[in-house]
């Protein structure tokens, strides 16, 4: 069936989601463990996303993501020890251990980082596409948010603006079906791909859950948005609540059924379709997991972050 | 150098068409900033001049604030000019929470160097959501700096000054000065005046008065017996405290002239950080009523310290011991 691809790509997909669960996973023992200072929050369920997009980006474009964050940054190529360096508020930390789970960014590779304001990213992938188009560059722009930023105001001048000047940002909204406790059904009005089409924008409706669709919808809005924005709407699912402070009252137990786990969604598909052997795929999560454990202790022991306070305006303000 | 007089708006006008020229990073955004010519006409001639550096936006301060942000980090150096201060509320989330956040979230690896230019303030009938002056608003943020020139020379230079800077710079202009001409000639090449410095407008022995923007124009015209020391302080944040205390102790008396409202705002600021350097003179200060700016000019004229009251604090200052 998907004999587009070539096996090693799907293998790289599949380590990259495990990369990403298990990098959660490990934080989120730590957290258990009280050992994690500061909030987190998981994107379990969603790999898929981050992965059939970030992996058919060039290191020059450029990634906008939220407060959910560590997919992208680790789909990107974002270092994962320097990630738990970061969130553990180590020196060594992507951004110098100082600004925490939500802020991971590394610009070398074109992870322009995440933030923690719903909606706050949306004008700012403007300003780098301007610039791209200014120079005449043939580099996109991906935005991610979620459904929940679609109803802040940013995103309607956002969409409007990137349509009216025909800018290369492709606009990535996961609806993970909440917005913290807020169902997405009862809070948005008509659905998040239809608002594009007031805008005179293109949109997909994709299974998020599914990295076949996401990877193919994805290259497709890539070519349009060399000419025009475009928005991908991709359903999905937060297996793990909005972070780490959720009860999860809102929702009930088995609700997640529903959703199919991108990651075993995968393993069936390589087994049944390209025979790799259950053992080889045994042997990857292994991989993935050994690595992110290795990463996470190797930070931990790092030096804390440190703020020159005799020096408060070299550390706020650039020279 | 070749010198004129020039008005504020002209000389504005004048520093943007040759910033566009010599800094070819440099680009024009904001509503109405292309044919119109800007809100008050300071962006006038540039867009037949620099077509695709001069881009005309939609009112949506939000967005076009972000534009700024993110094409600075890209390594442009947009000027964005907001309307009017007032409207600087639909941006505040862009500019505090991003732009002046953006290089310290980043550990230094991004830079925002973008420039806002915004009316502010009353003096114009435009009514109370036309003419507020919020610099002190973004003089409490951290990563932000933000400043109020109070005549045409300063106006032009600071523009340069800004451009050149690699952080968000909010250039606060007092609208009600745009169309007076200046009382000092103005230099036709581009030349900076330094962020961060606070300036002696007049030298004088009996009194030291800080004014900012609008209140310098005052107080220069006023004539009043005491021999005045005026200093500005040009910069808001970061304020030139060591500048300011130098010219205090000059006279050991002190009146603060603010248009901005006087509670919780930056007089209060200039007034305790004096305090805390060490002045031991005596301070007054003077700023806005706790009041929306009304419309009417009968009311709008007694919201900001009006020369009975200034000359009623000066003459209490010179009285006490």
């Amino acid at each position: 069936m998907n004999n587009k691809y070539e096996l090693s790509s799907l293998l790289k997909w599949y380590s990259t989601m495990l990369e990403i669960r298990h990098f959660e996973n490990i934080l989120d023992d730590y957290n258990r463990a009280g050992n994690l200072y500061g909030t987190t929050h998981l994107y379990n369920g969603q790999e898929a996303v981050a992965t059939g997009i970030c992996l058919q980006l060039e290191d020059e474009d450029l990634i906008l993501s939220t407060h959910r964050n560590h997919g992208h940054a680790l789909a990107k190529g974002t270092d994962s020890y320097q990630m738990f360096a970061e969130i553990f508020g180590k020196k060594t930390g992507t951004n110098g251990g100082k600004v925490g789970s939500m802020h991971i960014s590394d610009p070398s590779i074109g992870n322009m980082g995440g933030n923690g304001i719903v909606g706050g990213n949306f004008p700012i992938a403007l300003g780098l596409a301007t610039a791209f188009k200014m120079d005449h560059k043939n580099q996109v722009v991906i935005c991610f948010s979620g459904d929940g930023a679609t109803n802040e105001g940013t995103f309607h001048e956002s969409l409007n603006l990137a349509s009216i000047w025909k800018l290369p940002i492709i606009f990535v909204i996961e609806n993970n079906q909440y917005a913290m406790s807020s169902d997405a059904s009862k809070m948005i009005a008509g659905n998040i791909a239809g608002r594009a089409d007031a805008y005179k924008m293109k949109s997909f409706r994709v299974d998020g859950q599914d990295i076949f669709e996401v990877d193919r919808v994805f290259e497709e809005a890539r070519g349009i948005a060399r000419k025009e924005p475009v928005l991908i709407e991709a359903m999905t699912y937060r297996f793990r609540g909005h972070s780490r402070s959720d009860a999860e009252k809102y929702r009930s137990k088995d609700e997640f059924l529903k959703y199919e786990d991108p990651i075993l969604k995968l393993r069936n598909i390589l087994i049944t379709d390209y025979n790799v052997s259950p053992d080889q795929l045994a042997l990857l999560d292994e991989k993935a997991y050994k690595k992110m454990e290795m990463d996470a202790k190797r930070a931990w022991v790092d030096e804390p972050a440190e703020f020159d306070l005799n020096n408060l305006e070299g550390e706020i303000y650039a020279d | 150098m070749p010198t004129r007089k020039l008005t504020y708006l002209q000389a504005v006008n004048e520093s943007l068409h040759q910033i566009l020229e010599e800094v070819p990073e440099s680009y024009l955004l904001g509503e109405d900033v292309g044919a119109y010519g800007g809100g008050f006409g300071a962006t006038a001639g540039l867009i037949e001049k620099y077509p695709g550096r001069v881009l005309e936006t939609p009112i949506s301060e939000a967005a076009i604030t972000g534009i700024a942000t993110g094409s600075a980090i890209m390594g442009k150096r947009p000027i964005l000019e907001i309307q009017f201060s007032d409207f600087l509320t639909v941006a505040i989330d862009q500019l505090v929470n991003e732009a002046a956040k953006i290089y310290y979230l980043s550990n230094g690896q991004e830079k925002v160097p973008m420039v806002i230019r915004t009316a502010s303030g009353s003096g114009t009938g435009a009514g109370p959501q036309h003419s507020q002056s919020l610099e002190n608003w973004l003089a409490h943020v951290p990563g932000l700096i933000v400043a109020m020139p109070s005549n045409p020379y300063d106006a032009k230079g600071i523009l340069l000054a800004a451009v050149k800077n690699n952080n968000p710079v909010i250039l606060f202009e007092p609208k009600s000065l745009y169309k007076k001409p200046s009382d000092i000639d103005i230099p036709e090449e581009l030349y900076e005046v330094e962020l961060g410095k606070a300036k002696l407008v007049r030298e004088g022995s009996d009194l030291t008065v800080i004014a900012l923007g609008r209140m310098v124009d005052i107080i220069k015209n006023m004539d009043v017996n005491p021999s005045l020391n005026i200093v500005d302080p040009v910069t808001i944040s970061p304020l030139d405290i060591q500048g300011l205390l130098k010219e205090a102790n000059k006279t050991n008396k002190v009146l603060i002239l603010t248009e901005s409202i006087a509670r919780s705002g930056i007089s209060a600021e200039i007034f305790t950080q004096l305090y805390e350097a060490g002045f031991k003179g005596t301070m007054k200060r003077l700023g806005g009523k706790f009041s929306p700016i009304s419309a009417a000019k009968s009311i709008e004229e007694n919201l900001i310290p009006t020369q009975e009251e200034i000359k009623q604090a000066i003459e209490e200052l010179m009285h006490e011991n």
